[in-house]
C-alpha cells in the first residue's frame, strides 16, 4: 500500500528551537560581547533537547507500540468475524491517534463487514484523501456501492483526474510549476543575450513559460473541485428520508441511503441541509452525515 | 348571460353633476353551474364612483381563483357621465359540490358597500349537467390508482372516474413486495386533450422506505387514451422502485405543471353574457394556472425475503432468471486457461445476481473473475449478467468445464430457486513440449505452477480468501504513520503566503536585469568600465615588472597607464600622447603642478625605454610613489 507524504509537527519543533539561536548567531548587527551569552543560550537548549528527547522519544514508541497493539487486536477481532467490535476499536485507534490510510482502510473493512455501509464508505473516502489513488481503496468503494445499490462516483475523465492527486497532490503541483514558471521568467531574463546564440536553449525557455502557468491554471481548477470534494459528505445510517425542514416532525420525502454522497448546503440547530446525488434537496440530522473532508484525530489540546 | 345581479345601493345613478351622486355595487358569476375542472367568471362591478378599494375575495374550499383583473369605464350620455369599476376573477372548480361565494366589501369613497353571496354549483365528470349547464367531462381533482394498465397503456377501465384537467397515477404491480426487489413501474400523468402543459418534469416519489430508479436522459413515453368520454395525453414516466425496509408504507407522486385551460366558457355563450370576460382580456387560451397533481398513495405491503428455504450461498438476486453456460476454448492443452462464461438473464436484481463463487480444488485453478450487466430496458431491471472467469485444469482427465449455480428468490412464486448449468464438453490434451503435467508428479494439485509452465504464468494471481468471500480487499497489517488535525495545504496557515517569495524574486531578478541592460548600453558608463578595466590591467604589468626588478617595463606600462588616463580627456589615442600633448590635454585650468609632474613623469620614461642603456631597478622606487600619486590624480573623477 502506497503511503502518504505526511506531515509530523510534532516532531519539527525541536529542530525549529535549535535553528533560532544558531540563527542569531550569525547576525552581525550583534556585537562579539554577546557571543557567550548566545553560546550559552545554545548550550542550554542543547542539553534540554538532550534530556528531553530519549524521553520523548520514549513516550512516542510506547504510544506506537500501544498502537500497534491495539491495531494488532482490531485486525484480530476483524478476521474472527467480530466485524462490529473491529470497527469500534478501529475507529478508537483513529480518534486517539489521528488517520492513516492504513486504519481508514481496515475501519472501512470491519465496518462493512459489520453491515455499516455509511461509515464504511465514510472511512475509505477519507483515506482517499491522505492516499489518492488508492486502488484497493477504490475497488472497496466500486464493490460496496454495487452490493449496497448506491450511486456510482463520478468516472468521467476530469473526475479521475482530480482524484488522482488529490486536493494536497494538485496544491504541490500547483506551486512546484509557480515557481519554475517564475525561475524561468528570472532565467531568460538574467541570461539576456547570452541566449542567442543557443537558439535550442532560448526554445525551451519560452516554451517552459507557458507550460508552467498553463500547469498553474490547471492545478488551481483540479484544486477547486478537489476541495468541493472534500465538503461533500457521506449519509450514516439508515434513518429515513430527507425532510422539508430542520425539525423531527418535518414531512419526510425521498429516502436517502447509508453511504450516499451529499452535498452539505448549510446547518441549523442539528440539522443539516443536503443535496444528493440525483439533486434532491431536504435536512438530515447532522449526526447523520460526516463530512470528507474531516479526518477524524485527537483534539489539538490533547483532550 | 345569465348573471345575478344585486342593487346594494338604489337605483341607477342619476345627477346633473359631472358623475353619479350614489355608488352602487353588484357581483355576479357566470355560469351558475358548471363541470368539474371547468371555469366560471366572477365579476364585482361599481358604478358611480371613480375610485375604490378593490375586494378581496376570501378563499374558498374547492375554487381555485385565478389572478384579479381590472377595468374602469366612463360613459356620456346626454351629459351625464357615469363611471363603473370592475373586477374580475375566473373560478377553476376543482370538485364538485354546491359553493357560496361569500360577500365582499368594497370602500368607495368612504361608503363601504357589500356584495350579496352568490352560489355556484359544480357536478361531477359524467353526471348529467343540470338545466342550463353545459355538459362535458372534467374535474380538477386527480387521483392515482393502483394496478390498471401498465405503461403506454392507451385504455382506462369502464366506469374509472376520469380526472378533470390533469391527473397523476402510479402503477406497479398489485401483489406484496419483497425487500430488495426491483419492481419495474410508471408514473401516467394525464392531462386532458386541449390543456396546454409546459415545463413536465419527472413527478416526486415520496416513500421513506423505497429507492427509485429512473433512466437517464431519457424522454417519457407519450400517448393518448379516452377516459369517461374524454380524450387525455398520458406522459409515461418509467421507473422501478425497490423496498428497503419491511412493513406497510404509503408511496406517494406529486407533480407541478403549469397548465393553460382552454376556455370553456366560448362554447356557452348566451344572450346575458358580458363581453367584459371576453376574451379579449384574459387570452385566446385562458389563465396559465399552476397546479399541483397529487397520485393517490399506494399503500403497499413489503416482505422480508423467508429465511425458510433460503440458501446459504444466496446472494440477494431477487426476480425471475435462466442460466447458461460456455467454455472456450474447448480443446486445451492441461494447464492451459479456459475462459469460462455464465450468462444469467431474467428480470429483476441485476446487479445482486451472482454465480456461487468456485473454488480452486484438485481439478481446477480459478481465476478471479470479472462481470457486466447488459440491460435491455432503461431502468437496468431486464437484461442479462455476463460472468467470465478464466479456470486452467489440472488433470488431464476431465472431461467437462465446471458446473455453476445460482440462487434467487422468485417474488411472485415466492420461493427460492437454484439454477445449475448445464456440463459443457471440454478436451484435455497432454501439455506440449514434454513439459510434466500438473498432477503427474511434478506439480502437486492446486498448488501454483512454476512460471512459464504451460503459459499460466501471464495469469492473475489465484484469488485470496479474503478477497473471494466479501470482494474487499485485505485489511492493512502496518497501521502506517497518523496525521492529526489534516487539512488541505492550500488552507494552512501560510501556505499562499509563501507564494509571494518565486515572485518578489523574479520581479526583483527582472528589474535588476533591466538595470544591467540600461548600464551596459549607456557609452559612458562603457568608457569608465574600459578605463577600469585597462588601469587594472597597467597596475599589473608594474606590479609584475617591480617585482622582476625590470625598469624599463615598469616605465613602459606606467607610461602606458598615464596616457590611458588622459586620453579620454582629449579623446584621443592613448599612445598617441608624448608629453606635450598630455600637458595639453588637461586642460587651461589644470593644476600646475601635475602638468610639471606629467612632463617629468614622460622624460623620465622616455629615457628608461629610448635611451639604450638599461635603467637601474632603484628607479623604480625613485618613482613609483609619485607614478601612483599622479595616477591617482588623473585617475580621480572630473
Amino acid at each position: 500500500m502506497r503511503r502518504a507524504r505526511l506531515e509530523r509537527p510534532d516532531r519539527r519543533a525541536p529542530r525549529a528551537l535549535l535553528a533560532a539561536p544558531l540563527a542569531t548567531r550569525r547576525d552581525p548587527a550583534r556585537g562579539e560581547s554577546s557571543a557567550f551569552a548566545r553560546l550559552a543560550v545554545v548550550a542550554a537548549i542543547a542539553t534540554l533537547a538532550a534530556c528531553s528527547s530519549p524521553a520523548a522519544r520514549a513516550a512516542d514508541s510506547a504510544n506506537a507500540g500501544a498502537e500497534g497493539d491495539a491495531f494488532t487486536r482490531a485486525n484480530a477481532a476483524d478476521a474472527a468475524g467480530r466485524s462490529a467490535e473491529a470497527a469500534d476499536a478501529f475507529a478508537a485507534i483513529v480518534r486517539d491517534r489521528g488517520s492513516s490510510p492504513e486504519v481508514l482502510l481496515n475501519l472501512g473493512n470491519a465496518s462493512a463487514r459489520a453491515g455499516r455501509t455509511g461509515e464504511a464508505i465514510l472511512a475509505w473516502e477519507r483515506a482517499l484523501v491522505l492516499d489518492p489513488g488508492n486502488a484497493e481503496v477504490s475497488a472497496n468503494l466500486r464493490a460496496l456501492r454495487r452490493r449496497a445499490n448506491l450511486p456510482e462516483a463520478p468516472d468521467d475523465a476530469w473526475s479521475r483526474l482530480v482524484a488522482r492527486f488529490g486536493a494536497d497532490g494538485w496544491a504541490r503541483i500547483g506551486s512546484g510549476a509557480w515557481i519554475a514558471g517564475w525561475l524561468c521568467l528570472l532565467a531568460a531574463a538574467l541570461a539576456g543575450d547570452r541566449l542567442s546564440g543557443r537558439p535550442t536553449l532560448r526554445r525551451l525557455v519560452r516554451l517552459s513559460l507557458p507550460a508552467a502557468f498553463a500547469i498553474v491554471a490547471l492545478a488551481i481548477l483540479a484544486e477547486r473541485s478537489a476541495l468541493a470534494d472534500l465538503e461533500r459528505a457521506v449519509v450514516l445510517g439508515d434513518g429515513g428520508g430527507l425532510r422539508s425542514a430542520p425539525f423531527a416532525s418535518a414531512t419526510q420525502g425521498q429516502a436517502v441511503l447509508a453511504g450516499e454522497i451529499v452535498v452539505p448546503e448549510r446547518t441549523h440547530e442539528g440539522w443539516i441541509l443536503v443535496t444528493t446525488a440525483a439533486g434532491k434537496s431536504g435536512w438530515i440530522e447532522s449526526s447523520r452525515a460526516g463530512r470528507i473532508g474531516e479526518l477524524p484525530g485527537p483534539s489539538p489540546s490533547g483532550d | 348571460m345569465l348573471a345575478i345581479a344585486v342593487a346594494v345601493a338604489g337605483g341607477a345613478a342619476r345627477s346633473g353633476s359631472a358623475l353619479a351622486a350614489e355608488a352602487s355595487i353588484r357581483a355576479e358569476i357566470s355560469p351558475r353551474e358548471i363541470l368539474a375542472g371547468e371555469t366560471a367568471r366572477l365579476v364585482v362591478r361599481i358604478t358611480g364612483t371613480r375610485s375604490a378599494s378593490p375586494p378581496s375575495l376570501p378563499p374558498i374550499d374547492g375554487l381555485e381563483p385565478g389572478a384579479r383583473s381590472q377595468q374602469t369605464s366612463f360613459n356620456i350620455v346626454n351629459g351625464s357621465m357615469s363611471s363603473e369599476i370592475a373586477w374580475s376573477w375566473s373560478l377553476l372548480a376543482m370538485r364538485p359540490g354546491d359553493f357560496v361565494i361569500p360577500p365582499m366589501q368594497v370602500d368607495a369613497g368612504g361608503t363601504t358597500l357589500t356584495t350579496e353571496p352568490l352560489s355556484l354549483r359544480v357536478v361531477a365528470a359524467g353526471q348529467p349537467p343540470s338545466s342550463g349547464a353545459a355538459g362535458g367531462a372534467g374535474g380538477a381533482a386527480s387521483a392515482g390508482s393502483r394496478g390498471g394498465p401498465g405503461p403506454g397503456s392507451a385504455t382506462v377501465p369502464a366506469g374509472e372516474e376520469p380526472p378533470a384537467v390533469a391527473s397523476l397515477e402510479i402503477r406497479i404491480p398489485d401483489r406484496e413486495l419483497f425487500v430488495g426487489e426491483s419492481v419495474p413501474g410508471s408514473l401516467v400523468l394525464a392531462i386532458r386533450e386541449g390543456v396546454r402543459v409546459s415545463d413536465v418534469e419527472q413527478p416526486q416519489l415520496v416513500g421513506d422506505a423505497f429507492t427509485v430508479t429512473r433512466p437517464n436522459d431519457r424522454q417519457p413515453d407519450q400517448t393518448t387514451a379516452t377516459i369517461g368520454g374524454r380524450n387525455y395525453h398520458l406522459v409515461i414516466f418509467p421507473i422501478a422502485i425497490s423496498p428497503i425496509r419491511p412493513g406497510v408504507h404509503d408511496l406517494a407522486a406529486s407533480e407541478v405543471i403549469h397548465a393553460v385551460l382552454p376556455r370553456e366558457r366560448d362554447r356557452r355563450r348566451g344572450p346575458d353574457d358580458d363581453p367584459f370576460s371576453d376574451s379579449f382580456f384574459s387570452g385566446f387560451f385562458g389563465e396559465p394556472r399552476k397546479l399541483d397533481v397529487k397520485a393517490r398513495p399506494l399503500v403497499l405491503r413489503v416482505l422480508p425475503l423467508p429465511a425458510e428455504g433460503r440458501p446459504a450461498d444466496f446472494s440477494g438476486a431477487i426476480g425471475r432468471f435462466t442460466i447458461e453456460a460456455t467454455a472456450t476454448p474447448a480443446s486445451v492443452a492441461l494447464g492451459d486457461p479456459i475462459t469460462q462464461r455464465v450468462i444469467v438473464r431474467g428480470e429483476g436484481n441485476l446487479d445482486r445476481v451472482e454465480p456461487v463463487p468456485l473454488a480452486s480444488d484438485a481439478d481446477w485453478k480459478v481465476y478471479p473473475g470479472t462481470s457486466r450487466v447488459e440491460t435491455t430496458d432503461p431502468l437496468g431491471v431486464r437484461g442479462a449478467k455476463v460472468f467470465e472467469q478464466a479456470i486452467v485444469p489440472q488433470r488431464a482427465d476431465l472431461a467437462t468445464a465446471p458446473t455453476r449455480r445460482f440462487n434467487y428468490f422468485d417474488p411472485a412464486e415466492r420461493r427460492y430457486v437454484s439454477l445449475e448449468t448445464q456440463p459443457v464438453a471440454i478436451a484435455i490434451a497432454p501439455p506440449t513440449g514434454g513439459a510434466a503435467a500438473p498432477g503427474a508428479g511434478s506439480t502437486a494439485p492446486g498448488a501454483p505452477a512454476a512460471p512459464g509452465a504451460a503459459g499460466v504464468d501471464a495469469a492473475p494471481a489465484p484469488e485470496t480468501d479474503t478477497r473471494s468471500r466479501d470482494e474487499l480487499a485485505p485489511n492493512a497489517i502496518d497501521p502506517g504513520e497518523p496525521v492529526r488535525d489534516w487539512k488541505p495545504l492550500v488552507r494552512r496557515p501560510g501556505w499562499l503566503a509563501w507564494h509571494l517569495a518565486p515572485l518578489v524574486l523574479a520581479l526583483a531578478g527582472l528589474g535588476w536585469a533591466r538595470h544591467a541592460r540600461r548600464r551596459d548600453a549607456d557609452p559612458a558608463l562603457r568608457i569608465e568600465r574600459e578605463a577600469r578595466r585597462l588601469a587594472e590591467q597597467r597596475d599589473d604589468e608594474m606590479a609584475r615588472a617591480r617585482s622582476a626588478g625590470d625598469a624599463g617595463a615598469w616605465f613602459s606600462a606606467a607610461r602606458r597607464a598615464v596616457q590611458e588616463a588622459i586620453a579620454p580627456r582629449r579623446g584621443a589615442a592613448a599612445t598617441s600622447l608624448g608629453a606635450d600633448a598630455a600637458v595639453a590635454a588637461l586642460g587651461d585650468g589644470r593644476d600646475l603642478r601635475l602638468g610639471d609632474e606629467v612632463r617629468a613623469f614622460f622624460a623620465a620614461a622616455d629615457a628608461a625605454s629610448y635611451a639604450g642603456t638599461r635603467t637601474d631597478p632603484a628607479a623604480i622606487a625613485t618613482w613609483e610613489s609619485r607614478v601612483d600619486a599622479l595616477l591617482r590624480d588623473l585617475r580621480r573623477p572630473a
